[in-house]
C-alpha cells in the first residue's frame, strides 16, 4: 500500500517542509491511483480522476484532524477521495435532470396504463388493482416532501444530489425516504398484499426484490 | 406530475425491500473504511459493524460509493 507507518502520515502532512511536500505527492498519487480505477465508467458516463483527484487531496488534507486511526491511513483517506469523486460524477449525470420533474411532485400517481403488456386479464386486473392500491397509499400515508422525495429517488436523483436541490443533507433525505419506504411497506402488510403477491402480479424474480436499483 | 409504467418496478423494490436502519449515511460514511479492511480481509464483519452492511444494504447511494472504495482500494 505505502511505505509510510500509519501512525506518521498525519505528522507528515502537517509538519515541516520538505517532508510535508513529499508526503503529500505521495499521497496524491495514491488517491490517484484509487480514483483511476474507481471513477472511470461509473452511472455510464466516462470521467477522468486527474479533473478530480486535486480536489479530493484538499478534502483530504482539511479532514486530518477527523482521523482517529479506527482504519489505516490510506483507507480512510479513500474513503474521502471516492465520496468526492463520486459526487463530482453524479452532478455531471444528473445535471440534464430536471428540476421541474421532481418539483412538480405534489402528485405521485401511476398513470393507468394504456399500454397493457401481453397477459391474461386476470393479471391485468391484478396489475391495475396493485397500481391503484399503491396510489392510494403514496397519497394517504406519505407527506408531500416524501413524495417529493421519493420521486426524484424514482427519476434516478441520488440522495446527495436531491438534498442539494430539497436544501436538506444528505443524512436528512435518506431518513426521510426511508421512513417513506417503510411506511409504504407496512401498508401494504395492512391491506394484505403479500411479497409473493406483488412478485406474481408484477413478474418479478425474487432476486430482484429487496435488492433496490 | 404523473409516474409511468417504467417507474413501478423500481417503485416496489424501494417498498418491499425496505427494512429498519437503525444508522444513516453520516454513520456510514464515519466507519465504512474500517467495515472495507474487514471485507477486503475476508473477515467476519465484527457485529458492531453490521449496522454499516445493513446500510449498504438499504441505501444505494452509500452503495455505490462503498463499490468504487472497493475497486479504488483494490488498485492500492
Ligand atoms: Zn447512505
Amino acid at each position: 500500500m505505502s511505505d509510510i507507518a500509519d501512525e506518521d502520515w498525519v505528522k507528515l502532512l502537517q509538519g515541516p517542509e520538505p517532508e510535508r511536500g513529499q508526503a503529500i505527492e505521495r499521497l496524491r498519487s495514491s488517491l490517484l491511483r484509487a480514483l483511476s480505477h474507481s471513477l472511470p465508467q461509473r452511472y455510464g458516463l466516462s470521467f477522468q480522476a486527474e479533473d478530480i483527484v486535486q480536489d479530493a487531496l484538499l478534502k483530504v488534507l482539511t479532514s486530518l484532524d477527523s482521523f482517529k486511526g479506527h482504519s489505516r491511513f490510506l483507507t480512510w483517506a479513500v474513503v474521502i477521495a471516492t465520496r468526492v469523486g463520486i459526487s463530482a460524477v453524479r452532478r455531471k449525470y444528473t445535471k440534464d435532470i430536471s428540476l421541474d420533474a421532481i418539483q412538480a411532485a405534489d402528485r405521485l400517481r401511476f398513470e393507468r396504463s394504456s399500454e397493457a403488456r401481453q397477459a391474461a386479464d386476470d393479471l391485468v386486473d391484478q396489475r391495475q388493482y396493485l397500481i391503484d392500491q399503491l396510489n392510494a397509499l403514496i397519497e394517504s400515508s406519505l407527506s408531500d416532501r416524501q413524495r417529493l422525495a421519493m420521486r426524484g429517488a424514482l427519476e434516478g436523483i441520488p440522495v446527495d444530489e436531491l438534498a442539494d436541490r430539497l436544501s436538506s443533507n444528505r443524512n436528512a433525505v435518506y431518513k426521510l425516504l426511508h421512513d417513506g419506504r417503510l411506511k409504504l411497506k407496512a401498508a401494504l402488510e395492512r391491506q394484505g398484499i403479500t411479497t409473493e403477491m406483488v412478485q406474481t402480479t408484477l413478474g418479478m424474480s425474487p432476486r430482484t426484490i429487496g435488492d433496490f436499483r | 406530475m404523473f409516474l409511468t409504467e417504467r417507474h413501478i418496478t423500481p417503485l416496489i423494490q424501494m417498498v418491499v425491500g425496505a427494512q429498519p436502519d437503525p444508522i444513516g449515511c453520516d454513520d456510514c460514511f464515519g466507519r465504512v473504511a474500517e467495515y472495507a479492511e474487514f471485507q477486503l480481509a475476508n473477515l467476519e464483519i465484527p457485529e458492531a459493524l453490521q449496522a454499516i452492511e445493513n446500510h449498504l444494504r438499504q441505501c444505494p447511494c452509500c452503495r455505490d460509493e462503498y463499490k468504487a472504495l472497493l475497486e479504488g482500494l483494490r488498485a492500492l
